[in-house]
């Protein structure tokens, strides 16, 4: 993927970083929420109610 | 007679300006109290460097004092890694446990920084290393921008973490208008239901691990960052390390910054500064928090389109990294339009997240670019 993009242009090159670097950030962030809500439901605190989301 | 005043043969017009500039940064530190920690220590390096024939960086062909620092804690990264330390051990995660959708507008919020790459392109500079350098100001993430900039840009650190500091401390100046211009009174006066949740220890204690594990796997190369970050974090909560949690707050991260701050001035030496391309970097750092603002707050505006119980736009913007000011700039313009509305725990929950998406944003850059540039 990266190989046809080395010999591109700068401009290029800092769209394509906009782009995946974005989704980059959301992927990695998607899979720290799916953490959070995976450890809040296998280690409840006790006595809680519902969060609000 | 000509060896009393050799120093004075040696002072140029740079130098007295880089000692205007040096000072500018301590009056800012002092009066204005604009990040001092870091600008203080910054500006008086930078005085330092620029005397005539300073033996701070050299003497008689061996390294001066600052040059030891240098080579020993920015080449090696050693000071910002270790600042994560500290920083972690600082984060309390919690309202990000409360509130996890806010997660997303961590991820929103860095928009700035990919934004600022490609207009740093756009406006001439042909380094996408360097390019990537300027864009990370937008983490609004100091030890992030350190960290980035000391592996694609050496010789700009010292413009782009004054750069990157000034423009924490002027959250509260940069970030209202960008809302105002982007939302209506209606959007901001929007109200959000607030439950306190309890969270577990056992959660607090995993959480770290399994970040850590999750962005190794993911970005090598981020696992300094992160990984420290986390074990900073994880000293905070396992309950069983107070003292240490305690000394990575305060003696670590004070004897790292008073380090970090004189070992970036250094690198502040006329013929590295002043050049048109510092103008850049800040006018560059500048625009990187405006599209932050405006990255986050749009991106609540999109969401909203789909929801039924809709989120105050003003809380996208506190996706950024600059924690707790840009939540409090939020509560506080919250409260302007509506007295009774309390966003604080949403935003600061945004915050939180921002802290983990510049960071994230930091290792993806560290991961694409050298592939990008090959």
């Amino acid at each position: 993927m990266f190989g046809n993009l080395v010999g591109s242009s700068t401009l290029s090159k800092s769209l394509f970083l906009l782009v995946v670097g974005l989704a980059g950030v959301f992927s990695v962030l998607i899979l720290f929420y799916i953490l959070i809500r995976v450890l809040l439901k296998a280690f409840p605190e006790k006595g809680n109610g519902q969060g609000n989301d | 007679m000509e060896e009393i005043f050799v120093g004075f043969m040696n002072l140029g017009i740079k130098q007295i300006i880089m000692f205007l500039i040096g000072g500018i940064l301590i009056y800012l530190a002092i009066e204005k109290d604009y990040e001092p920690m870091l600008l203080l220590p910054i500006g008086f390096s930078t005085i330092l460097v620029n005397l005539p024939l300073s033996s701070v960086l050299e003497y008689e062909g061996a390294p001066g004092v600052l040059r030891i620092l240098f080579d020993a804690g920015i080449a090696t990264e050693l000071f910002p890694v270790l600042i994560f330390v500290g920083v972690g051990a600082m984060i309390d995660f919690t309202p990000l446990f409360v509130n996890p959708s806010m997660i997303f507008f961590g991820a929103a919020a860095q928009f700035g920084i990919f934004a600022t790459i490609v207009l740093c392109i756009l406006l001439g500079i042909d380094d996408l290393k360097l390019a990537a350098s300027i864009g990370i100001i937008g983490a609004a993430d100091g030890p992030t921008a350190i960290f980035v900039a000391s592996k694609f840009a050496r010789e700009y650190l010292g413009p782009i973490t004054v750069a990157a500091y000034s423009y924490m401390s002027l959250v509260p100046l940069v970030q209202p208008p960008v809302i105002r211009a982007l939302t209506t009174k209606k959007e901001r006066m929007i109200r959000m239901d607030y439950k306190d949740v309890k969270v577990s220890r056992t959660v607090k204690i995993l959480f770290p691990i399994f970040i850590t594990i999750i962005s190794g796997i993911m970005a090598p190369i981020s696992v300094p960052l992160v990984g420290l970050l986390m074990f900073g974090n994880l000293i905070r909560e396992c309950g069983v390390l107070e003292r240490l949690s305690k000394a990575a707050q305060n003696e670590l991260s004070n004897i790292v910054t008073i380090l970090l701050g004189i070992t970036i001035g250094s690198t502040m030496t006329a013929d590295a500064f002043l050049k048109t391309t510092t103008l850049l970097i800040l006018l560059a750092g500048l625009a990187a928090f405006i599209f932050d603002t405006a990255g986050g707050v749009i991106f609540v505006k999109i969401l909203n389109l789909f929801r039924k119980n809709k989120i105050n736009p003003m809380v996208g913007a506190a996706g950024i990294s600059a924690f707790p000011m840009s939540s409090r700039v939020i509560q506080r313009m919250a409260t302007k339009e509506d007295p009774t509305n309390f966003i604080l725990m949403q935003a600061v929950s945004a915050n939180v997240a921002g802290q983990l998406g510049s960071i994230i944003a930091g290792g993806i850059i560290l991961s694409l670019v050298p592939l990008l540039v090959g």
